[in-house]
């Protein structure tokens, strides 16, 4: 997967526009084919031997993503194919939808397994049933830490409609916060993603991922 | 709790505290269910939750069909898939038309009625097949199984949680770090005994916190300090002057419930002698009405031991003989029950 990039634009466009999946602004921004493969959940072993033995997860088999920024603001918009909107748990038994794109904040931090000691990543979580998104850091499997979205100021707005998904991150380009990724316009970020489909009991490890890294450009 | 801790750091105690039930002596009166209720689960998404539960045997239990549904680990130490509970399953959390009986209708024209969460009629709830039991006229047989997390030396929970929320303390009990638990459930699967339950509002799972409040303050958990029947004892397993010790280690009549679920469960039952059987010309027989297959199903081959033991000793009660272990399971001072932890919870 290397090498394939994913063009952030400069959108001479309100962010609160951009904020609504809807938006015809959207239509600006060319998407990119991201494809999505069950997560390897034998890497888990060391931490949950019973999800390392699971099988059936990570159905969602694509998705496609289109970036955007003023200079001020990122917007990142993910679609993908789910005939089931899970945004409510309405048995115990059941899950609901979530997406994340993860950024590596160190060098080598490897995405799959949520980097590494010393080496994190951060990443931004959306459920569909939750009212704000989490901003997540990690250093290696079973350490993720949900943060309240305010600490990066990130904000998520979706859409489920003929049988997709639309769902809209953006958050300002600076923050000081620490564990949080910075972005700069005219220089790349790399970026995962990982998709849980509710109707199939994906949580946690059990998700799609994108096999690797995907390149952000930011345009200057 | 610490971070990206090692399973095995995190299964680490120093000593384990366990629990002996009597169910010889229990009468399914839903004391210990209540005092367990009352305490701790009567937040908003734990009305269909009781981590101290009583069933009649042999029945589906609860949660319904808890023993199919897999968890633990199989003989050779693997991980066993588990599934899920739901939450008819777990007894359901009935809505009445109390507005509709005491204020709206008049006279009799309206009946209370339950109304499942789901809606509609329940078609399940706690104790919905309470003493049905098995076994034909003149022989019919059933009898209570008081459940609460039993606080496993090899919790799969623990080994299944992706979030490293569940921990052993130092005195054995097994607890969820409410701040980490992300509510994916890997717990639920992997508990063969189904003693955690999830809460929608929360989305984190919960289960028997083994009161530990109370414990830190000297006092035995709600559940079994409430027991009008003194079926419980109660202590650190190790504690050689304890009850528990004594009927676990010493006398060997206290099993584990399933132990070929590979988790080592720290609840103990004495598993219960029962009425003689009539045989088919209608005179007693010397054979228990509860088949002895019926109990090795629950508390695995050694339950015909104990329960020889049991009834060898209460033989000697009948002649008027001193039986130690018969004085044990009487319990004429109720402190003695529980290794220390006696302080009064007022």
């Amino acid at each position: 997967m290397a090498g394939d990039r994913i063009r952030a634009q400069r959108l001479a466009v309100a962010s609160e526009r951009l904020l609504d999946p809807g938006a015809l602004e959207w239509a600006r921004c060319r998407p990119h084919a991201v494809p999505l493969a069950p997560a390897p959940v034998v890497l888990v072993q060391a931490v949950s031997p019973y999800v390392a033995a699971s099988t059936g997860h990570g159905r969602v088999g694509r998705l496609e993503a289109s970036a955007a920024h003023d200079g001020a603001m990122l917007s990142l918009r993910l679609v993908w194919a789910d005939p089931t909107r899970d945004d409510r748990i309405t048995d115990l038994d059941r899950f609901t939808d979530a997406a994340a794109v993860m950024f590596p904040l160190a060098p080598g931090a490897t995405p799959i397994t949520m980097g590494a000691p010393g080496k994190p990543v951060n990443a931004w979580l959306w459920r569909a049933e939750a009212a704000e998104p989490f901003d997540v850091i990690a250093e290696g499997y079973a350490t993720s830490r949900r943060r309240p979205a305010s600490t990066s100021g990130l904000t998520a707005t979706a859409r489920h409609e003929s049988g997709s998904w639309t769902l809209v991150f953006q958050r300002p380009l600076a923050t000081e916060q620490a564990g949080c990724i910075r972005f700069q316009p005219g220089s790349p970020s790399e970026i995962a993603f990982a998709i849980w489909d509710g109707s199939g009991r994906d949580r946690s490890a059990q998700k799609a991922f994108s096999a690797g890294l995907f390149t952000l450009d930011l345009e200057a | 709790m610490k971070e990206g801790t090692s399973k095995a750091a995190l299964a680490a105690s120093r000593r384990q505290l366990a629990a002996v039930i009597d169910l010889g002596k229990c009468m399914g009166c839903q004391t210990c269910v209540m005092a367990c209720k009352s305490l701790w689960t009567q937040r908003p998404g734990t009305e269909h939750m009781r981590w101290m539960s009583v069933a009649t045997c042999p029945g589906r239990g609860y949660p319904r069909d808890f023993e199919n549904k897999g968890g633990g680990f199989d003989a050779e130490g693997r991980p066993r898939r588990g599934e899920l509970t739901t939450l008819v399953e777990c007894g359901d959390a009935f809505q009445f038309n109390h507005e509709e009986v005491l204020f709206e209708a008049s006279g009799q024209q309206k009946k209370l009625e339950p109304r499942s969460a789901h809606g509609g009629r329940p078609e399940w709830g706690y104790n919905w097949d309470e003493d049905q039991g098995k076994g034909e006229w003149p022989n019919p047989y059933f009898f209570y199984l008081p459940r609460l997390c039993n606080h496993c030396t090899k919790p799969a929970c623990l080994d299944a949680c992706t979030r490293n929320a569940i921990h052993k303390r130092e005195d054995g009990l097994v607890v969820i770090d409410q701040q980490r638990c992300a509510g994916h459930r890997h717990c639920v699967e992997a508990c063969p005994y189904k003693m955690i339950a999830f809460n929608p509002v929360t989305s984190t799972s919960e289960k028997c916190i083994g009161c530990f409040p109370r414990v830190e303050a000297g006092i035995a958990p709600a559940c079994h300090r409430q027991c009008p029947g003194r079926t419980r004892a109660y202590g650190f397993l190790d504690d050689e002057q304890g009850q528990v010790f004594q009927l676990v280690k010493k006398w060997q009549v206290a099993l584990p419930l399933h132990p070929e679920y590979g988790t080592q469960p720290n609840v103990y039952y004495v598993p219960p002698l029962s009425p003689f059987a009539y045989d088919e010309a209608g005179n007693l027989s010397e054979t228990m009405r509860i088949p002895g297959e019926v109990l090795e199903r629950y508390f695995g081959p050694d339950v015909h031991r104990a329960l020889a033991t049991l009834r060898a000793e209460r033989a000697k009660r009948v002649r008027k003989e001193p039986s130690e272990l018969m004085d044990l399971l009487i319990s004429r001072v109720w402190r003695d029950r529980f290794g220390g932890f006696t302080r009064n919870p007022v």
